[in-house]
């Protein structure tokens, strides 16, 4: 969960020292069970900070006590909120698991209350800021890593995907996809996680391991070429709250194929202008990957449109807005 | 631990009287979705080669079988009986470990129902807490109470305290009244000086009235039996200790008699000769002609008692002045004038029977009767209030009828009784001062 | 360490319900008597009444800090308010001529927030769910009848409630709950709310409809219940109104040693002593020192 929050921890902190300002980041080790998860919070509350503003970006940091904090939210602790008695939580909805929860609500609520003004990274995340904790807070959208690096090249025949090989990036679905299509488009998936072996290993099952290739990490030159040569990028994690490789293939000038579920991807991506929004199923994603593999110029009208649709991301207006007084 | 509204207790509660079933998700943690493994798709070969086996042997095997089972039975027989034993001492085993939790279950027991009652105790300690602010606050103001009587005390009767104030009081009223009649007498004569009338000439006497009064009384006094046992009740002992006594409108001599008839020494006058009349037939001491005449002319310091039983609201003021001047001076010292009059106090009378009689002068004050009395010279005056108006009283409301309010609805009920149909009549019973 | 004495000022007229309930409160930070001379000269004053016997005297005593409780309606002359240290207005009024700074609310119909800790809207719905509740569970109580069913458990129904149209006694409670309250115009005058703010404001036979809807809108209700909440614990609450009180007559010390700042960390979040957190945390620290540990666990 902390991949994202960090990487724009950092790319905050350049933003700010680019501005002009004296910044630096604190971080804390954080535990996530249940029975060690308001320690960290309460360790925060006690951290002495002299700084004349602190911005938090998520849990449990926005609990430090300062006069002049600024959040701007990019996680709360989803396994006690919508992420609750799904897979990768371990809280349920039993008596003990609901009190902890509701302490951890009221808890998020006060600590958020107690900021000057309260930001979120997208419009999904400041819905379930407002749905569980009824606090209102302002979407503040910011350029993903290697937005100026990046760049739009040729239409090859690969289908890229950059992301964590985790249970709610549900990487498995595009291999059932690659599967699918008739047109031969390969699978180009890079990134690190828990499921590589079994994606192998489903990739094997399926038939298609010369068509899939897993890249593991990739470094940031490489990523860069990877996208510009990619035919398309499927991205169709479940409810992602903002979704950093939708905004990299825009700014590459490729179309993105995701899901109706995907959450925060889908305030960027438009069925049929810049992408497709698919119900989600293997066989959806295949016929997309195919239907571009088929018309590449549809496959450039949409990538450009999509390059269009993410040209205003700049960090000034960011600083600006989280250093306004 | 769980939200202390949402307790076991209350979660029961709340799912007995309102809910439908649970819908399931009670679980810690939901397990991961578990994968399918290919083994168990594939069909077991042994089974098949068991059978082919059973087929083939099947007819040889039987005689053999008869023989072999025999032993094989006993054999079995054997194994099973050393499992049994075997169950038997881990179900021992298993009893004693139940045995050893048991009380350990009993002292959570017992923590749960302790932790019940230190909640109770904290409940307990908090109401004790303000009933003790409370007591501390009441304390304060008794004192203040307190202090301030005595500083009442204090200037009222210097040096002798609260104790000695009615008494103070009393002496110093009279001294004020007395003076007062003084300036009036002064007054009046100047007045009539100034009138060229001679100070001493009678008062002309009230002209008689057309108003048959006599069948008024008949149709709204009421029984003269009845009335005549509740004056009788009322003040026959009193007057029997202040003879002689006058009866100030005696009327036909209905008290008269009863007077007579307890050995007490009286006699009465009245106004209507018609009924002086008919009281003087009966043998009794009636005399007709106007009563303040008659005290005017009667020497001071001889009368025991005066009772005047609904007479004083029939006399303009400055006659039921000259009245109540006379009676304090006609009495011995000691002696008692009872007037009784209705109670204006009591709006029912005010609203109902006083207005009947067009012959009532002014409905009298209680409090107006004994500042006219205490005036004259009346030494000290008591007050009798008689006959509550119970049959218009309001009923107070059950508790049942108005849960948590009743008390309250029932105090306003009593006060409205009685400021409506409080006492009808009350009498005056001042006593005139000693020598 | 015994409490500090503080002397209170009474007069001959009797002392009201909820201002002996105050008085009691404040017991947590000193001890409240009237005036006793074995008791030595006081830390604080208060005054319970403008016309309280001992108040000129305590007026030109100007090194001990003096506080009074009165009502909007009182008069309280130029003189004797600026050399007052604390107001306590019962009712939500402020009397004329009173600085803002100065004046703490007593209101009517208090209750200890601490016994009702909120529920958001969400957390509701996955109780219902557990409980078997219809999922859009509305409440009434609204009725004196409904207040004397069994205070043991409209507040488990107010806590799991979808929304709730509450009026009388039980609507601090609900309040503090963070529950989604509809309630009518005077009720809602009565305790300070705002309509769109606090609760939602209607007429009693709109009221079912409104809450009805309330309880489906979650974000409109989570808004709602989470500033109704804040409102019970910041006016509704008896004991932080005694606490307000307690500091401004100074008899809160400042200086509390090492453990200070972590109470103060559990106290900015609300967290009351029965919590399961706190007994984690105070265990962690309890190796260091505890004796002293403790002894502060007892304060609120």
């Amino acid at each position: 969960m902390s991949g994202g929050a960090e990487q724009a921890t950092e790319n905050l902190v350049a933003a700010l020292l680019r501005s002009g300002h004296r910044a630096e980041a604190v971080r804390l080790p954080t535990a996530w069970d249940r029975v060690r998860i308001f320690d960290a919070a309460l360790a925060w509350r006690l951290v002495p900070v002299d700084a004349d503003l602190v911005i938090a970006v998520n849990f449990p940091a926005y609990f430090v006590n300062h006069p002049n904090k600024v959040v701007w939210l990019f996680h709360q602790h989803r396994a006690a909120y919508d992420g609750a008695g799904g897979p990768w939580s371990d809280l349920g909805s039993d008596p003990d698991s609901l009190e902890t929860r509701r302490i951890l609500t009221e808890w998020d609520t006060l600590a958020l209350e107690e900021s000057r003004a309260l930001f979120a990274i997208s419009e999904l995340a400041a819905a379930r800021l407002a749905g569980f904790n009824g606090l209102t807070a302002e979407p503040l959208y910011h350029p993903p890593p290697l937005f100026d690096d990046l760049h739009p090249g040729a239409f090859g025949d690969a289908v890229f995907c950059a992301t964590r090989l985790e249970g709610n990036k549900r990487p498995g679905v595009m291999v059932e996809a690659i599967a699918r299509t008739r047109s031969g488009t390969r699978l180009e998936i890079a990134g690190r996680g828990s499921l590589a072996g079994e994606l192998q290993t489903l990739a094997c099952d399926l038939g298609v391991s010369e068509r899939v290739e897993m890249l593991g990490f990739v470094p940031d030159d490489e990523l860069v070429r990877r996208y510009a040569d990619a035919l398309a990028v499927v991205y169709a994690p479940f409810e992602e709250d903002y979704g950093y490789v939708t905004l990299q293939a825009f700014r590459a000038g490729k179309p993105v194929i995701t899901a109706a579920d995907s959450g925060g991807v889908l305030e960027w991506v438009e069925d049929g202008v810049n992408g497709f929004v698919t119900d989600g199923s293997p066989e959806a994603i295949a016929a997309a990957v195919d239907t571009l593999a088929d018309d590449r110029a549809l496959a450039a009208k949409m990538g450009a449109a999509g390059r269009e649709r993410v040209a205003h991301l700049s960090w000034d207006p960011v600083i600006e807005r989280l250093t306004r007084p | 631990m769980t939200h202390p509204d949402l307790r076991p207790e209350d979660q029961e509660w709340l799912h007995a009287t309102y809910g439908t079933e649970p819908r399931p998700g009670g679980d810690a943690a939901a397990p991961p979705p578990a994968s399918v493994s290919p083994e168990s798709t594939r069909p077991s070969t042994r089974t098949t080669l068991r059978a082919r086996v059973k087929r083939a042997v099947a007819p040889a095997l039987d005689p053999a079988l008869a023989r072999v089972a025999a032993a094989v039975e006993a054999r079995l027989h054997e194994r099973v009986l050393g499992e049994t034993h075997a169950l038997a001492a881990e179900v021992q085993v298993l009893r004693a470990q139940l045995a050893a939790v048991a009380p350990v279950l009993a002292l959570l027991e017992g923590s749960r129902s302790r932790l019940a009652d230190l909640e109770r105790a904290a409940d307990a300690a908090r109401s004790y807490a303000a009933v003790e602010i409370n007591l501390e606050l009441l304390k304060g103001e008794l004192r203040s109470f307190q202090s301030a009587l005595d500083r009442l005390g204090d200037a009222i009767a210097p040096g002798a305290g609260l104790v000695a104030v009615p008494a103070r009081f009393a002496e110093l009223r009279e001294r004020v009244n007395a003076v007062d009649r003084r300036v009036g007498q002064i007054d009046r004569a100047a007045a009539l000086r100034a009138a060229g009338a001679s100070p001493d000439a009678p008062a002309p006497t009230p002209v008689g009235h057309p108003f048959d009064y006599v069948g008024f009384e008949q149709r709204f006094r009421g029984d003269g039996k009845e009335v005549l046992a509740v004056l009788e009740e009322r003040y026959l002992s009193l007057l029997a200790e202040h003879q002689p006594v006058l009866d100030f409108g005696c009327g036909r001599g209905e008290l008269l008699a009863a007077l007579a008839a307890s050995g007490v020494e009286a006699v009465g006058v009245d106004t209507d000769a018609g009924m002086v009349e008919q009281a003087q037939a009966a043998g009794l001491p009636a005399q007709a002609g106007d009563g303040i005449a008659w005290l005017r002319d009667a020497p001071e310091r001889s009368l025991g008692s005066i009772i005047a039983i609904h007479v004083v609201e029939h006399l303009p003021l400055p006659l039921l002045v000259e009245f109540l001047e006379l009676a304090a001076s006609r009495l011995r010292p000691g002696g008692v004038l009872v007037a009784e009059t209705p109670n204006p106090m009591s709006l029912v009378v005010l609203g109902n029977s006083y207005i009947l009689d067009p012959t009532h002068v002014w409905p009298l004050h209680p409090s107006l009767l004994t500042f006219l009395c205490e005036r004259a010279g009346f030494r000290d005056v008591e007050l009798r209030f008689y006959a509550p108006a119970e049959e218009y009283h309001l009923l107070p409301v059950e508790e049942g009828e108005a849960p948590g309010l009743a008390a309250e609805i029932n105090d306003r009920i009593r006060r409205l009784n009685g400021v409506l149909f409080g006492p009808q009549e009350y009498a005056a019973l001042a006593t005139a001062p000693p020598a | 360490m015994t409490k500090p004495f503080v002397e209170i000022l009474a007069a001959t007229s009797p002392v009201p319900d909820d201002v002996v309930e105050l008085v009691a409160a404040l017991r947590a930070w000193c001890r409240p008597h009237v005036s006793d001379p074995g008791l030595g000269p006081p830390r604080a004053r208060l005054a319970l009444l403008p016309r309280a016997a001992g108040l000129l005297d305590a007026v030109s005593d100007r090194s001990t800090p003096l506080g009074l409780v009165t009502t909007a309606y009182e008069r309280v002359e130029p003189a004797l308010a600026a050399r007052l240290d604390v107001v306590v207005v019962r009712g939500r009024r402020r009397p004329a001529g009173i600085d803002a700074d100065r004046v703490v609310h007593l209101a009517t119909g208090t209750v200890d927030t601490s016994r009702h800790p909120p529920v958001a809207p969400a957390l509701r719905r996955e109780w219902r769910a557990l409980l078997g509740l219809p999922d859009d569970l509305v409440v009434t109580a609204d009725h004196p009848a409904d207040h004397r069913m069994g205070d043991a458990h409209l507040p488990s129904l107010l806590a799991v409630a979808a929304a709730a149209v509450v009026r009388g006694p039980s609507l601090s409670t609900a309040l503090a709950l963070g529950t989604p309250v509809v309630t009518d115009p005077v009720e809602a005058r009565r305790i300070g709310a705002i309509d769109g703010e606090h609760v939602v404001v209607a007429a009693p036979t709109d009221a079912h409809r409104v809450a009805e809807a309330l309880g489906r809108d979650l974000p409109r209700a989570a808004a709602l219940g989470r500033r109704a909440r804040r409102l019970a614990e910041t006016r509704l609450d008896l004991r932080s109104t005694a606490r307000a009180v307690a500091q401004r007559l100074g008899l809160i010390s400042s200086n509390q040693g090492p453990y200070a700042g972590f109470e103060a960390a559990l106290r900015s979040l609300h967290t009351p002593l029965g919590d399961p957190v706190t007994w984690r945390a105070t265990g962690r620290l309890a190796p260091l020192d505890v004796s002293a540990l403790t002894a502060r666990a007892v304060v609120p």
